[in-house]
């Protein structure tokens, strides 16, 4: 049964509780599934709204498709078009849909059974109901004819044709149109010229919209409504075959199906039978259905029509192109039966590769017959001159040659003396002709050889030139000496005239140069050997002359430290590595303040350097043990780290991990995983999880991030992308987060020569995207990173156990850091404690000072006022004295109560007096009293 | 010497770490997003046809930034990775306001959108010193040509009708997921964020939302409608707020209640126009869309749904008889020394309290069972259009003349559903507790 459903927009729809666009009618007992894809292929687009004047012009989709439901092909028959206004006074169309299994697809092709008149509706009025008769669909004979259609439209009929050879061909059809143009007959037209078969394996729109090719299911012949959305895809699949309708093309085509198309005929005694339904314009404008005229006019219900347009199938009637192409008289030829169609261009049965290896098989095998004919045809040739030699033999063998048997032919001979002369002369021209083509064949072969002695000989030319362009090396100067003696050698040989050369010493000739020949190749070939050697050792060389001139400036220094260990401070902390493209910053930075636990580096050969970590001092306690943990090497590609896997507990891990920063911080890291994640991934161990707030980098880190301080700033690059990643970590590091986790992408940052680095945001958002870098499990990084399920399990393990004494160590250094700060906070109050007072004590003092130093300048200005007093006195005691002794003079004369005096007291202590201690006065406690009289 | 390494202006990138998919609601980390490539010959995607590019996980980029597809093409565009279909950028930094509208066909839904991205662009701007624009203009372009038929019009006296939205068709995206063709419907989406001159401008990133909203067929909410391959409607499970648009014209009992001639051809059969009745009660459609959403989130019968639900009555000017609400201006208010307006949402909750009252002497079911879903009920009354529609003599077109149309409150749902799911990016008048 064909099944049928019609969709549009009414009040109440067919399901319960439906209403606005819903199905109205459908075939009693059709699929859900099948129910629901005719209902999603019921979309349309309105180019004209009601209202508009153009609204008439709406296009009508015309489809044929074929989908795959309930595990069977369904070819799906639709009309989708325009329906005016709905119950809610908006846009409304109606879509009716067919579906038919392969065993009911009549032969004439979809395209004719959509031009039937009066199969779909246009409206729809009246109650919802289901649908229990099978439609009946006419099949009418369809046979290839000039293309009317198509010569109106483009003016050449052979139009159709190139459509046919393209969907013959598989090829995808954009059909460009504008409101008005029918496209159906076009399509009809072009559908005819093919054979039936393929006709229902084409699928088409009339009036394409996207939703009618969704996934996988292709629509071969498009409808694109010019100034459509769907216009942009046109043109979009490759060998698209794309007509505008609007503009006659000036190309005349040419082909099978071409010439079909414009005249009808091939090779054909019958003129062809124009036998495609030909409906007027009106009907292809608005297919009337006589069912919606009385709907319109109100005098009987609408109904589905069923079988009423039944047409008997006739299968003598199909027509069969390729019978009728080969003249072949129509017989009976039924429709073949279900997955029977071919289908889509089906594929050669021989696979591709196997015709493209047997072409060559072929060649070669009709050379080597044609080769073995010719030398059969020779061999046969000279089988037949030998033949007639021998015929003729009996006769014409001397005598002297023959058998004594044939003394009767000696007789007979003798008796014949003139026919004798005529043999032995017939004889002896045989045996020369024998000799000349022995001799003939022995030259050719000994051309031959001279053939190859000469291209030998340019062989050998060549690569003496080869050797010519090597450095000078002994090797190949004497392989070149040689070779060019031979050369002369094979020269003068090629040079020689074979002329006069008897058979033997052609055949002498022959074996003595083919032995020549083959100690010449031999020679050339140890000569080639040698110079493959030199060859490959001079672009060695050369490699290593092009590291080295890309190496910096400083690499002397490296080289310098080959053999004693160099410390990275003594590096001048900064290398520049050059390569093809760009330069790269290598900052050295020494890791630790302890002198035993730095890094160096050895360089090893030419391009690579190899880091070195001290682990610790030797059993000796003098000697240094060191362990390798990292390399770097130059290659062509820019710089390679390698990352050597070393024991944890030998080198302390915070130094490690300083050293993971650093080198993923600061080294141009050539990913050679494309999976940028991976890659990142794996250079990323469980180092990020440090306190990087106050991490101290040195000077190098600062030098580098100049803008930000020492916050910390990482970088990884891919050189292979030129893409510079930068992230960072937050101030604020949270303990229960690892990894990558704590990086918050900024920016990405291309590095040029001359500009640095310049932000890009766009970068940064799309690795952002792109890289797992939110991802909080370094387990889940492991994993991406393709790791085993053991390692992950050991990672996790490991990681849960790290992360414990991570967050120990986190909360214990969280404790640390604040008696820290405390400590160091009591001890900046005590500082400023103490300056104050020893300012204020500084002041007092100096105050003090200032008042003393002013006593002690009064005190001196008292002393040397009294000492001013004490050298009067002196002078005063001096000059009474010398008074005194003058008025003692006079005393004697004076009398005393007229001379002054002096009376000396004498005050003893009592002690002295009790002793009897005192025997005489000390001048000191002498006490003297000037007594003076007066006056009076 | 020293290397400027970045300008500091790349340290407020705020990337956030998981996406929501506007399209399939499919929420994934943010790396896993796929780009879309550009190369002419990369065609054929394994979810979509044959003709849409390849969504493609980079591995490479170039030197600009710009993901590089098998042809070394750079590429731009983002695509989720569980349907394939294009995401706007602005997602990645912002966060998303989703918002369902939802309502029985011919309730006015598409009119209704159309006026309020119309006034959100105008009102944002104007009067909150935000813009609101398309976050992608080819996912936008529907709503586009709608407002420039409505709002745009060359001729303003000419009858305009927006079509009727389809249940099916071109405005749907079809994606295979889980190996089952597999309908969605297309968001609008656009960007709001603050203008220079908004006092805000400092606080772009916390303020800037990326606003998704969907319009679907009014069919698409009828009962069994709802199936796997065409989950157009899933999207009210996600929502950050919901729009339940009711049309009382279609409700008989406001027909009823409307005593007096209306003069809107839509309840007035003298005027030219067809009385709508529909077939379908719209409480069933509201029924059907709280199961739905129940269905979907995951709620169970008792538990009321987080997301507050808008009541949206349109048709407004048709019924505005039956209500007596005095200050039926715009609920926001300019604020003292700044060029913005905050919004005044105790307006709207007092009108709210109004049209409750009406609907609860009306159509009773329609409150409790909007009442009983959502943990907070709003009921806005709004005109898409302003006025009734006008039916053109000559062809008997029913549409609205672009010149006439002044939307009444258009914009005031989606400014309230801002308030009440706290995602607003406007200011809000506070209410005295007195």
């Amino acid at each position: 049964m064909i099944q049928e459903l019609v969709y549009t927009s009414v009040p109440k729809g067919l399901a319960p509780d439906s209403q606005g666009f819903c199905t109205v009618a459908c075939s009693n007992g059709m699929s859900p599934n099948l129910e629901r894809e005719l209902e999603n292929l019921s979309g349309y687009r309105h180019p004209f709204l009601p209202g508009d004047e153009r609204a008439s012009l709406n296009p009508v989709s015309f489809f044929h498709l074929i989908r795959r439901i309930g595990g069977a092909d369904m070819h799906i028959l639709s009309r989708v078009g325009d329906c005016g206004v709905d119950y809610s006074q908006r846009t409304n169309k109606i879509g009716h849909h067919l579906a038919l299994d392969e065993r009911q697809l009549p032969s004439c092709g979809p395209a004719s059974v959509l031009m039937q008149p009066n199969l779909f509706l246009t409206e729809w009025s009246g109650p919802p109901r289901y649908i229990d008769q099978s439609k009946q669909l006419a099949n009418p004979t369809v046979a290839p004819q000039k293309c009317t259609a198509w010569e109106k439209q483009f003016g050449d009929a052979g139009w159709g044709g190139v459509v046919a050879e393209a969907i013959e061909a598989g090829r995808p059809i954009s059909l460009v149109f504008e409101p008005g143009m029918q496209l159906l007959p076009l399509i009809a037209e072009a559908l005819a010229l093919l054979p039936p078969e393929k006709r229902w394996r084409t699928t088409f729109s009339t009036f394409f919209m996207k939703s009618q090719e969704p996934g996988r299911d292709k629509v071969q012949i498009k409808g694109i409504l010019a100034g459509s959305e769907e216009m942009a895809y046109a043109r979009l699949t490759p060998q698209t075959l794309f007509l505008d309708l609007r503009q006659r093309p000036n190309e005349t085509p040419r082909g099978k199906y071409i010439e079909l198309a414009r005249g009808g005929t091939i090779r054909s005694a019958q003129p062809l039978q124009p036998t495609l339904p030909t409906l007027p314009d009106a009907a292809l404008q608005k297919p009337t259905d006589h069912f919606a005229e009385q709907a319109r006019s109100g005098k009987v219900p609408p109904e589905i029509p069923s079988g009423g347009l039944a047409v008997p199938v006739d299968n003598n009637e199909i027509f069969d192109l390729h019978d009728y192409a080969m003249n072949v008289p129509r017989g009976t030829q039924p429709m073949p039966g279900r997955g029977s169609f071919p289908g889509r261009p089906k594929k050669s049965p021989v696979p591709f590769w196997l015709i493209l290896l047997l072409i060559p098989i072929c060649i070669i095998g009709s050379i080597v017959l044609a080769v073995v004919l010719t030398q059969s045809r020779n061999s046969m040739e000279i089988g037949d001159e030998k033949k007639e030699i021998a015929q003729n033999t009996p006769n014409d063998v001397p005598a002297a040659e023959k058998d004594p048997a044939d003394t009767e032919s000696k007789d007979a001979a003798k008796e014949m003396p003139i026919a004798e002369a005529e043999m032995a002369e017939r004889l002896k021209q045989a045996v020369e002709a024998s000799e000349n083509e022995e001799r003939n064949t022995k030259q050719a072969d000994l051309l031959k050889i001279v053939e190859r002695i000469s291209e030998f000989v340019q062989k050998i030319e060549t690569h003496v030139k080869e050797l010519g362009s090597e450095p000078p090396n002994d090797d190949l100067d004497q392989n070149k000496n040689s070779l060019n003696a031979l050369k002369t050698e094979l020269h003068n040989l090629v040079q020689t005239s074979l002329d006069g050369m008897s058979n033997d010493d052609l055949a002498n000739k022959k074996a003595e140069w083919g032995d020549k020949l083959k100690n010449a190749e031999e020679q050339l070939g140890e000569s080639k050997k040698v110079l493959n050697i030199s060859q490959k050792a001079r672009k060695q060389s050369d490699k290593q002359k092009l590291v080295l001139e890309k190496l910096p400036p400083c690499w002397d220094d490296l080289q310098f430290s080959q053999n004693t260990a160099k410390t990275l401070k003594d590096s001048k902390g900064l290398v520049e590595f050059k390569d093809r493209v760009k330069l790269t910053y290598l900052p050295f930075v020494k890791l630790g303040t302890e002198t035993k636990q730095s890094i160096q580096f050895v360089n090893e050969g030419p391009c690579a350097i190899q880091f070195y970590y001290n682990v610790g001092q030797g059993f000796d306690g003098t000697t240094t043990r060191t362990k390798q943990v990292a390399s770097i090497e130059l290659k062509e590609t820019g710089l390679v780290f390698k990352w050597e896997d070393f024991d944890r507990g030998s080198i302390d891990t915070a130094m490690r991990r300083d050293f993971h920063r650093i080198l993923l911080a600061k080294l141009k890291i050539e990913i050679k995983d494309t999976d940028f994640s991976r890659a990142i991934a794996l250079l990323t161990p469980t180092v990020f999880d440090l306190d990087r707030g106050g991490a101290t980098l040195g000077e190098d880190f600062t030098l580098w991030d100049a803008n930000q301080g020492t916050k910390s700033i990482e970088y990884i690059v891919n050189s292979q992308d030129n893409a510079y990643l930068l992230l960072t970590i937050p101030e604020t590091v949270d303990a229960t987060t690892c990894g990558f986790s704590l990086v918050k992408p900024l920016c990405f940052s291309k590095k040029d020569d001359s500009v640095g680095f310049t932000p890009n945001i766009q970068l940064a958002e799309n690795l952002a995207c792109h890289l797992a870098i939110t991802v909080t499990d370094s387990a889940e990084w492991k994993l991406k990173a393709g790791l085993s399920s053991q390692d992950i399990a050991k990672t996790k393990i490991d990681i849960k156990s790290e992360e414990d004494n991570r967050k120990k160590a986190v909360q214990e250094r969280n404790g640390l850091e604040k008696t820290k700060k405390e400590a160091e906070k009591k001890l900046q109050q005590k500082r400023q404690q103490i300056k104050v007072d020893q300012q204020q004590a500084k002041k007092t003092s100096e105050e003090q000072i200032g008042q003393l130093n002013c006593q002690i300048a009064t005190l001196d200005q008292n002393i040397k006022a009294q000492e001013t007093k004490i050298q009067q006195h002196a002078t005063e005691k001096t000059r009474l004295e010398a008074y005194c002794k003058k008025e003692e003079g006079k005393m004697t004369k004076t009398p005393l109560n007229k001379a002054p005096f002096s009376i000396y007291l004498f005050n003893p202590t009592r002690a002295d007096i009790q002793t009897g201690t005192i025997n005489e006065m000390p001048k000191d406690s002498l006490l003297l009293l000037e007594v003076k009289p007066s006056s009076k | 010497m020293s290397i400027p390494l970045y300008s500091p202006r790349m340290a407020n990138l705020q990337i956030k770490q998981h996406l929501t998919c506007p399209h399939c609601w499919h929420e994934f980390p943010t790396d896993q997003l796929l780009f879309i490539s550009e190369s002419p010959e990369l065609l054929g995607d394994s979810k979509l046809s044959d003709i849409d590019q390849l969504r493609f996980l980079p591995l490479r980029f170039d030197i600009n930034g710009a993901a590089l597809d098998s042809h070394h093409f750079p590429c731009h565009r983002l695509a989720c990775p569980n349907c394939h279909l294009q995401v706007p950028r602005s997602l990645l930094h912002m966060p998303s306001f989703f918002v369902s509208i939802a309502g029985a066909p011919a309730s006015g839904k598409s009119y209704f959108l159309t006026s309020m991205i119309w006034q959100l662009r105008k009102t944002m701007a104007r009067d909150f010193c935000m813009s609101f624009t398309d976050a992608d203009t080819s996912m936008n372009k529907r709503i586009r040509d709608y407002e420039s038929m409505q709002f745009m019009g060359a001729e303003p006296d000419k009858i305009v009708a927006i079509e009727k939205t389809e249940a099916q068709g071109d405005i749907y995206n079809v994606t295979r997921i889980s190996g089952q063709e597999t309908s969605l419907a297309q968001p609008f989406a656009f960007t709001i964020s603050p203008m220079p001159n908004s006092p805000f401008a400092s606080q772009s990133e916390r303020i800037s939302q990326t606003v998704c909203l969907y319009d679907n067929a009014g069919e698409s909410f009828l009962p069994g409608s709802d199936h796997v391959t065409q989950p157009v409607t899933r999207h009210l499970a996600t929502s950050d707020a919901i729009l339940f648009l009711f049309d009382p014209t279609q409700d008989q009992r406001f027909q009823k209640a409307c005593k007096a001639p209306v003069d809107d051809p839509q309840m007035n059969p003298a005027l030219g126009g067809q009385v709508r009745r529909s077939e379908v009660r719209q409480e069933t459609v509201l029924t059907e869309m709280i199961t739905r959403i129940r269905a979907h989130a995951r709620l169970s019968p008792h538990e009321k749904h987080k997301a507050p639900m808008i009541v949206v009555l349109t048709k407004f000017d048709a019924w505005k008889q039956l209500t007596q609400f005095p200050h039926y201006y715009n609920p926001w208010n300019p604020v003292k020394g700044m060029p913005v307006s905050a919004f005044n949402a105790q307006r709207v909750e007092e009108f709210s309290q109004i049209i409750r009252k009406l609907l609860l002497d009306l159509i009773p079911d329609l409150v409790s069972t909007a009442e009983t879903f959502s943990e907070h009920v709003t009921y806005i009354a709004v005109s898409a259009t302003g006025g009734p529609p006008a039916v053109d003599p000559k062809t008997g077109a029913t549409g609205y003349r672009s010149g006439e149309i002044n939307p009444i409150w258009a914009e005031v749902p989606f400014f309230h559903a801002q308030t009440l799911t706290k995602k607003y990016c406007v200011p809000i008048l506070k209410t005295r507790k007195r």
